[in-house]
């Protein structure tokens, strides 16, 4: 019989390559995974360069300027206490993100580890563990992290911690049933008659085929959070009044809307723009890797 | 679509079809034409990705999604199918074709009782309720449905295999097509369901006088039910002709190495096919009377929970030995491998590993001592899932060498490549990637990293069902190679008696997790034999006894010695053949 | 079955008391001292005693928690330090309020999606499904507080037909609030259905394609027929649970928006609690939520044996 001969010999050197250049190609294919990571890039080079990007202090009052429309001066006017809208809205993105991405890093390793552990380890931890995450998962998000903030104080620090405990367990479920997925496959038996360790076998095994289901979860789960977070921020919980934030901004300027409608449709542009990029990407790239994404609205 | 019509029923004429992959055109039928006049049966063969299934589905105008019909047309009863506006389409499949599907257990809708789909077909007749009713029971009936009353009323899943596939049938004939497509219609059947099933249509065929297009892969069941034979490859027609003609006579090379690569119960030994297709048997040689045991099984029962899998069996099996493992599924015998190879202890009963390392096998890998795990490897059913899609070649044999052997990186991959050279692989494809890989490639590196233990025995499971006959045919002739090289002992699970004729030199039947007959592979196939052995090997299908659509025949069996011995479960025959005495296992039929 | 639905029945109750436990855990045992954290750092160490007192914080923790617990399985949640009155007084009102904007939002935004959904599902890569597919996007990715805005400014401001902000008291008549669901009904239904429609497309893709869908469809039955009896059954059942997830995320999203529109349910008074650190108030809603989210899986596990039968008839007999 004729064996089909495609693709080309590798060295083992180049299995990273491989890697990289599979993630290329998938990028190349996902139209929508390109337009949503690009739009997530921009929001991130903006929030760093907002320095550069703008003279102007963000935080500064200046009385004499207040409610202003736009102009030359200021593109997109000022707000009650005169300060730049545009720049509020430039440097608007660090606080969201920075504390997202932590939060989302955080609650995707953990809820990773506990995931893989409590799939391959099963019995009675995974039923013990299962249980308590049913738990906290039955308690709504923003509550918890109202409670939290109540008790321990608004800082970033606090609000990190706040949001990866209230979105481990729903990564938990996630990543734990990719691994059940792995975990009866006979390339994880075989390594089960070899007598390899648990952890072994999660590592060389389990994570390599379900890093694309990961990849995916960390996307969508950054939207959720960014939304999250913003909402407290509006709610006043979250951001402190001088820093500028997206959802603070929509909270303060909104009683102004009729007469300043540019100084909360920035923010809010800003904002739906970085999560339907987060939304495109996490949609683009389980599209691409064909993830089955029946766990994540959970 | 009444009118009177002359000619063939079906015509089809160079037919192309294609799908589009990243902007491209990949074609999946190239111009195909063949035709079938009414009351005749066609059989459409090849193996996988020979386009044989999109011909089918053709023929009721449906194609996957994303395909086209690039050229050509569909005709039925001087109709173009693929002309239809979707109103003629539907009046089409509910009154002229229908299809019979592989896998009845994903072709009946979940939530439905199995009644309400039948009754389904029957909608477009437009008949009162109750004689609608009427003739879903008639129908049950005819396709022998047992208590059809209450079967009616259950669900899919509470329905076997068997009647899973009889509720199919009785749904495609509930339309009276004129034409009948049978997509594979037993392959996912255990050899004694699809015996009946397909007498079931042969009976049925000549009853209503069915013109029927049978697309399969399997030359047994193709010469058994077809009067035609088209032979299709990569899309395209080799051949086609009566099936006497096919079957006995082909012609194009590739129809001959088809027909040679499928193992045969008269082969004594492996078949060996040249690039002709001449076929020739390898003679066995056989195991030297003194070779020592090297896996020995007292009395094992195995539970998954609270059903018993496998249920006191005592084997032996000796060094350079191919000991085969036969039965249905649920007979227990891949519960028995798995348990062989650590992946799942014995509640009861010892499994003992002697010669040159000695080792009890009764615990779990992880518990058994490291020189006994490497001498017990597994190969699996399945090499697409046996291998990790993320690693290469080289990674999944290196591994086991570097676990076991502790072999540096640099001697590991220097093993890597004389193991791949063993397996008949090129080690330039030991960076490749398992899914840039063929099935059959793909198995033979499965068998590579069971030898980087240095095994003494290997666990076969079901190592060539998935593959092609004609890889089935290479990959069996590895392993005979390898056991005589290496001295290796076998454990080969099959349910194809064909198959282990060829390689086993002992047979072990097994049924509800009993061995029922165990001896060396000569006396087993020439009998006396335990009636449900007898049934498994008269069931075994000869695409060279082809005499179309007629009552299938039995194979002559010596009697049954008269009951002598004072064993009372064991009827021994000598020289280690032994049956089991009725009355002394499980004797339920299952009901299909 | 009937074994299934006791362990099912068992776990729930289960669940809703170690949130419990979790909720009671994070507001009495977390540094600082919930009388000081009532009444803040300045208050006179005689008031924090008293409310001590009140409070019965000297007893032990599980103690507390037994008898708060018990309390609460009888609908009585202690006494609020802030109001000084019953907890349960000012909640059952402004829960009422919220099942008000609940039960309208669910019933539009799960027909919504689900029509929805199927629709887009069936016109796959067609332009139904990219303008479905790109307003749900759209519906995801602007959040429930910024919805809420749009909509004053739309249908408040600009068209003033509906109010912008409620005055009415918690404890108003229905009649009165009714006018007041309607803006904050579709700003979280818009949120909503958003999710859902996504499952629901999915799903019926996938069901679409199966095995079981295209014999169907090689019957030649209608269309219609094909997707009710053969694919819904089948592709609601991944969305059961989303909706289930969903109507539980309400009870936060609920938060934002009452917030919004100044409307007097449980959201805002979770607000107002926290500003106020009315903690038995917060746990209260804490517990509320959890039996709230425990409920809609319970329904949800309903609804699957309803359209599985093999859930039904308790696994298959031969297979």
């Amino acid at each position: 019989m004729s064996e089909p001969n495609h693709g080309t010999p590798s060295t083992p050197s180049r299995t990273a390559a491989h890697t990289v250049s599979r993630t290329v190609r998938t990028l190349r294919r996902s139209r929508t995974a390109c337009v949503g990571l690009g739009l997530v890039a921009l929001h991130l080079a903006v929030a760093v360069l907002a320095p550069l990007l703008t003279s102007a202090s963000p935080t500064a009052n200046v009385p004499d300027e207040a409610l202003l429309g736009p102009s030359g001066d200021h593109w997109l006017g000022t707000d009650a206490l005169g300060r730049d809208v545009l720049t509020r809205v430039v440097y608007g993105g660090q606080y969201a993100l920075t504390v997202s991405f932590a939060a989302t890093t955080c609650a995707i390793a953990l809820g990773t580890v506990l995931g893989c552990a409590t799939a391959l380890k099963g019995g009675r931890l995974d039923g013990l563990l299962m249980r308590v995450l049913d738990a906290v998962l039955a308690i709504p998000p923003i509550l918890a992290l109202l409670v939290v903030v109540t008790v321990l104080g608004a800082g970033p620090a606090v609000i990190v911690l706040a949001v990866t405990l209230v979105y481990t367990p729903q990564v938990v479920r996630v990543v734990r049933a990719a691994a059940l997925g792995v975990a009866p496959l006979d390339y994880v038996t075989a390594a089960r008659a070899r007598g390899e360790r648990t952890l072994s076998i999660l590592l060389r095994e389990v994570l390599p085929n379900i890093v694309h289901v990961v990849a995916v979860e960390f996307a969508m789960r950054a939207s959720w959070v960014v939304l999250l977070i913003s909402s407290l921020s509006f709610l006043g919980f979250g951001a402190d009044p001088p820093t500028p934030d997206w959802g603070l901004m929509i909270s303060e300027n909104r009683t102004a809307m009729v007469v300043l409608p540019w100084a909360t449709l920035a923010p809010i542009i800003a904002l739906a723009t970085l999560v339907v990029g987060l939304n495109l990407s996490a949609d683009g790239l389980s599209r691409a890797w064909s993830v089955d994404r029946t766990e994540e609205a959970s | 679509m009444n009118t009177e019509h002359t000619g063939p029923l079906v015509r089809v004429e160079n037919l192309s079809v294609a799908y589009t992959s990243e902007g491209a055109d990949v074609p999946v039928v190239r111009g195909v034409s063949f035709q079938v006049r009414a009351g005749r049966t066609l059989a459409v063969v090849g193996e996988s990705g020979s386009g044989k299934s999109t011909v089918a589905a053709a023929l009721l105008a449906h194609l996957r999604h994303g395909s086209r019909v690039t050229s050509g047309r569909v005709e039925l009863a001087g109709q173009d199918l693929f002309g239809l506006d979707p109103v003629a389409v539907r009046r089409l499949r509910a009154h002229d074709v229908a299809l019979v599907g592989q896998n009845a257990g994903h072709s009946l809708t979940p939530s439905m009782r199995v009644g309400a789909q039948i009754e389904e077909a029957l909608l477009p007749q437009r008949l009162p309720r109750h004689e609608r009713r009427a003739q879903v029971l008639d129908l049950a009936e005819k396709v022998d449905l047992p208590a059809p009353v209450s079967l009616l009323r259950r669900y899919p899943h509470q329905l076997s295999g068997g009647q899973q596939q009889r509720v199919a049938i009785a749904m495609a004939l509930a339309a009276r097509p004129r034409l009948l497509v049978l997509d594979e219609p037993t392959t996912a059947l255990d050899v004694l369901t699809q015996a009946r099933i397909l007498d079931l249509v042969a009976d049925l065929s000549s009853e209503l006088g069915l013109t029927s297009i049978l697309v399969s892969h399997d030359l047994g069941v193709v010469s058994r039910m077809a009067d035609e034979v088209l032979v299709m490859r990569e899309g395209a027609v080799v051949e086609q002709g009566s099936a006497q003609q096919v079957l006995t006579a082909p012609e194009h090379p590739y129809t001959r190495l088809l027909l040679a690569s499928v193992p045969r119960l008269e082969d004594r030994g492996l078949i060996e096919v040249d690039q002709d297709g001449i076929r020739a048997v390898r003679t066995r040689t056989p195991v030297p009377e003194d070779a020592p045991e090297v896996v020995s099984l007292q009395n094992v029962t195995i539970d998954h929970g609270p059903t018993r899998a496998v249920d006191g069996v005592t084997l032996g099996l000796r060094r350079g030995e191919v000991l085969a493992l036969v039965g249905e599924s649920g007979s227990g015998k891949s519960t028995l491998a798995w348990s062989l190879a650590g992946l799942h202890a014995p509640s009861s009963g010892h499994m003992r590993l002697q010669g040159r390392t000695e080792g009890d096998l009764d615990a779990t890998a992880r518990r058994r001592p490291l020189d006994v795990r490497r001498r017990v490897q597994l190969v699996f059913q399945n090499a697409d899932t046996s291998l990790n899609p993320r690693r290469a070649v080289r990674e999944a044999i290196r591994r086991p060498l570097r676990f076991f052997g502790g072999l540096s990186r640099r001697e590991a991959d220097g093993r890597v490549h004389t193991l791949l050279s063993d397996v008949a692989l090129d080690p330039a494809l030991s960076g490749r990637l398992p899914g840039q890989l063929s099935g059959g490639q793909r198995q033979r590196v499965g068998i590579a990293r069971a030898l980087a233990g240095e095994p003494e025995v290997v666990v076969a499971d079901e190592v060539t069902t998935a593959l092609d006959v004609s890889v089935q045919a290479s990959v069996l002739g590895l392993l005979e190679q390898l056991r005589e090289e290496r001295d290796l002992a076998f454990v080969f699970i099959s349910h194809d008696l064909a198959v282990v004729r060829g390689i086993a030199d002992r047979v072990a039947v097994l049924r509800h997790g009993r061995v029922v007959e165990e001896g060396p592979v000569e006396a087993v196939f020439s009998g006396p034999n335990h009636p449900y052995t007898r049934s498994l090997i008269d069931a075994v299908l000869d695409p060279s006894d082809a005499h179309g659509p007629e009552p299938a025949r039995t194979h002559l069996s010596p009697e049954l010695p008269s009951d002598t011995g004072d064993d009372p479960v064991w009827l021994d025959l000598g020289a280690g053949h032994r049956i089991r005495r009725r009355g002394s296992g499980p004797e339920t039929t299952e009901a299909t | 079955m009937l074994l299934y639905t006791c362990r099912r029945l068992l776990s729930a109750v289960l669940t809703v008391v170690l949130s419990a436990v979790l909720v009671f855990a994070a507001v009495q045992l977390l540094p600082g001292d919930v009388a000081t954290q009532v009444l803040g750092q300045d208050a006179t160490p005689e008031a924090v005693a008293a409310l001590r007192d009140q409070m019965d914080l000297n007893r032990p923790a599980a103690v507390r928690f037994l008898d708060w617990i018990a309390g609460a399985a009888r609908g009585d949640f202690g006494l609020s330090p802030v109001s000084g009155e019953p907890v349960a007084h000012t909640l059952w009102p402004h829960l009422r309020n919220t099942v008000l904007i609940a039960v309208s939002t669910i019933v539009v935004a799960v027909t919504a999606s689900v029509v929805l959904g199927v629709l887009a599902g069936l016109y796959r890569d067609r332009w139904p499904d990219a303008l479905i597919s790109t307003l749900t996007l759209i519906g995801m990715s602007v959040p429930e507080f910024v919805m809420a805005t749009l909509l004053v400014l739309l249908l408040s401001i600009t068209v003033p037909v509906l109010p912008a902000v409620v005055l009415d008291e918690a404890t108003a008549p229905v009649a009165d609030l009714l006018p007041a669901v309607v803006l904050p009904t579709i700003a979280l239904s818009v949120v909503m259905t958003a999710y859902i429609v996504r499952m629901t497309r999915t799903s019926i893709i996938d069901v679409m394609a199966g095995e079981f869908v295209t014999t169907a469809r090689l019957k030649g039955i209608s269309t219609v027929r094909l997707v009710v009896r053969h694919a819904l059954p089948s592709a609601l059942l991944p969305t059961l649970n989303v909706i289930a997830m969903n109507v539980a995320w309400l009870v936060g999203g609920v938060a934002v928006v009452e917030n919004v529109f100044n409307y007097p349910g449980i959201g805002q008074l979770m607000l107002e609690s926290v500003h106020n650190r009315d903690l038995p108030v917060l746990q209260a809603i804490a517990v509320i939520s959890a039996l709230v989210y425990v409920l809609c899986n319970l329904a949800a596990d309903l609804g699957a044996m309803a359209l599985n039968p093999r859930l039904r008839t308790g696994g298959g007999s031969k297979r």
